[in-house]
């Protein structure tokens, strides 16, 4: 127990304070200390070529590294989430192509992003993420359910050994992999959203704002998980316009009406990023690597003006 | 991510407690009706002495064999999240339809075509509600119309067409093929029963240990998360249709060999017995929810209990109401019995 006023509080002490447990690197998924190791990303993984869909977002090349999170920041109707959703192949776009390690994906079907390595934790967890009246072993396995058995069976102890394994690996809370998952608590829906996506060991990993709505520790605990894909070798990408979920990221690319307008290594303060978001402020200072980032005028990474 | 994708090791395995955690499996709503069916069979012996023959139950199960096809395939449906009205009139068009095209052009009260040999009678009515589910389909998933009020259509319609055809009349005359499943005994119980009960355990088992049958659920509770966890919804649901109109012809099949002849008004008014007996047993309109199992002990009860009132000389003219009624009531202790709202 403790009690103080919250303002003297640092967010530390706070989350100690009301999760009962020790920092113990709470924040280990913050990208700089990753950066700090020294690891460097490897080969491009997800590329995306003139990617676009009409009235959502413009032609972008995206290239995203193994090793690497790329943030995709933006406010509601800034493309962010239309690209998050096309890349896993809910939306279809209306030109260009997505490519995972050199391979064209085609576009606009769930199971082909799937089968190609994207891995995809969606917005909402209660409108795509679960179903609310099936156990938590089901909802961990629909992604693979041409895994559990041969000539297109599903076998229930198969099943339940790798939702149990998912339970471990993900610490979900629940009372066994029979439970309902409508009855967990929020934080741990999400984590079976998170085990369906990793369930097929996903190659790049899409996460559509992954910590809304969920208690502060599930918060870290998901990120960290996303971290960890990452620096296992896999790729991720993080949708959202949470600071913290961007705070993950190595990389995080700004939308605004659709347009990169701004780009930055980690290491970016809250205040420019907000502004780039809301599309105020000066064309911000892009990242250390000293690349131009400013609206309509970039090199791989931003838009390129298209006539329209 | 690699671990996490290792079978748990058999040391590391919690110990849940095998004999508990396969008691969990069993889900005892399922089995809600059983008791209700036991206290019918003691009023129908308390009733009538005649209740307990080997030959009135097997009177009731074959009459309930033609119905409880129609709620397998409406069964299958609502699961995936669909209904299709259209199964009652499915039933009688799709014999109509394959008599039409095989039966000799004079000769009979009814002219067919003679468009194929008088074998393919089975094969064609069974294509013929294939077709009309893939079209109960079209509409619901590529034209996106409302599947209620489509295949309210649909019924409507295709009860015209079967008067059209047949101008209100039945046919007689049927083939020898097509009379056969629906007449034959096996091993003393009508084929009929037998086809049941396998197709029961063949849609049970496929829901319960196939990908594809499973990922129904999946498609009823949320089609959104089906959709994201890569699951073909339109494709699956789509099949589903099919195969309700394939079973609803398959109850046509056999009804007209039941009675050697396709009546005119042959399902007429079925569908709202085929809902009670799926919702009583335990299927969720708004889909996701309920097994076969529990589908097959509702069309058992409803027999049962029109059954009893037979024996029991209720009058005739007050079947209608007494029917009515008893569904009613019957959804209002299964609401209750099951703590869902069925709104």
């Amino acid at each position: 127990m403790l009690t103080e006023q919250v303002a003297d509080l640092s967010k530390a002490e706070l989350v100690e304070a009301m999760t009962g447990e020790g920092k113990g690197g709470a924040s280990s998924w913050h990208a700089v200390s990753a950066r700090a190791t020294g690891r460097t990303a490897g080969e491009t993984v997800l590329r995306t070529e003139q990617l676009a869909l009409d009235g959502e977002f413009d032609p972008i090349d995206l290239a995203v590294r193994s090793g690497e999170v790329v943030g995709l920041a933006g406010a509601t109707a800034s493309g962010n989430t239309a690209l998050g959703e096309v890349l896993v192949g809910m939306r279809s776009p209306t030109s260009g192509g997505v490519s995972v390690a050199g391979r064209a994906v085609r576009t606009g079907s769930v199971p082909h992003a799937l089968d190609a390595g994207i891995g995809y934790i969606p917005e909402d967890r209660h409108r795509q993420g679960l179903v609310p009246g099936r156990s938590v072993a089901e909802n961990a396995t629909l992604t693979v359910a041409d895994q559990l058995g041969p000539w297109g069976t599903v076998l229930p102890s198969r099943t339940r050994e790798f939702a149990g394994s998912m339970i471990a690996s993900l610490d979900i809370k629940t009372r066994g992999p029979e439970q309902p998952v409508s009855g967990l608590s929020g934080g741990n829906q999400q984590k079976v959203v998170v085990a369906r996506a990793l369930a097929r060991d996903p190659r790049v990993l899409v996460a559509l704002r992954p910590t809304a709505g969920v208690d502060i520790k599930s918060k870290d605990a998901l990120l960290g998980v996303v971290r960890r894909v990452a620096d296992e070798g896999s790729a991720a990408v993080i949708v959202s316009d949470e600071l913290d979920d961007l705070r993950v990221c190595d990389r995080v690319l700004v939308l605004f009406h659709g347009r990169v307008v701004a780009s930055y290594d980690s290491g970016w303060s809250d205040r420019e990023l907000v502004a780039a978001m809301e599309g105020v402020g000066e064309s911000p200072a892009a990242g250390q690597d000293g690349q131009a980032s400013t609206a309509g005028n970039s090199g791989t990474l931003g838009n390129r003006e298209q006539t329209s | 991510m690699t671990e996490t994708l290792q079978p748990v090791r058999a040391g590391e395995a919690k110990p849940v407690g095998g004999a508990r955690g396969r008691l969990d499996l069993i889900r005892w709503s399922d089995f809600s009706l059983v008791p209700v069916i036991l206290v019918l069979m003691v009023i129908g012996y308390i009733v009538s002495p005649v209740f307990l023959t080997s030959d009135n139950l097997i009177n009731v199960v074959q009459q309930s064999s033609e119905l409880s096809l129609l709620v397998l395939g409406q069964a299958l449906i609502l699961i995936a999240g669909r209904m299709d009205l259209s199964l009652e009139s499915t039933i009688g068009i799709a014999p109509v339809i394959a008599m039409w095209l095989v039966l000799p052009t004079e000769g009979g009260r009814f002219a067919g075509l003679e468009w194929f040999p008088v074998w393919t009678a089975v094969p064609i009515c069974l294509l013929v509600g294939a077709l009309i589910g893939t079209f109960n389909g079209f509409m619901m998933l590529k034209l996106h119309v409302n599947g209620f009020i489509a295949t309210l259509g649909m019924l409507t319609m295709l009860r015209g067409l079967q008067i059209g055809i047949t101008e209100g009349k039945s046919i007689t005359g049927v083939p020898e093929s097509f009379r056969y499943l629906g007449k034959a005994d096996w091993m003393g119980i009508p084929a009929s029963v037998w086809i049941c009960l396998a197709l029961f355990a063949v849609g049970g088992a496929a829901l319960a240990w196939l990908r594809h049958g499973r990922s129904l659920y999946a498609i009823g509770g949320n089609p959104e998360a089906a959709r994201a966890a890569g699951i073909r919804v339109d494709r699956i649901t789509w099949i589903v249709l099919a195969v309700g109109g394939v079973l609803a012809a398959l109850a046509g099949i056999l009804y007209t060999g039941h009675y050697g002849s396709v009546a005119a008004n042959q399902g007429n008014g079925w569908i709202f017995q085929v809902f009670a007996a799926a919702v009583i047993g335990g299927i969720s309109l708004k889909g996701g929810r309920g097994t076969l199992f529990g589908a097959l002990t509702g069309v058992l009860t409803l027999q049962l209990v029109v059954n009893v009132m037979t024996l029991g000389g209720v009058p005739q003219l007050w079947n209608q109401f007494l029917n009515g009624a008893i569904i009613i009531v019957a959804l209002i202790i299964s609401r209750f019995a099951s703590g869902e709202k069925q709104d």
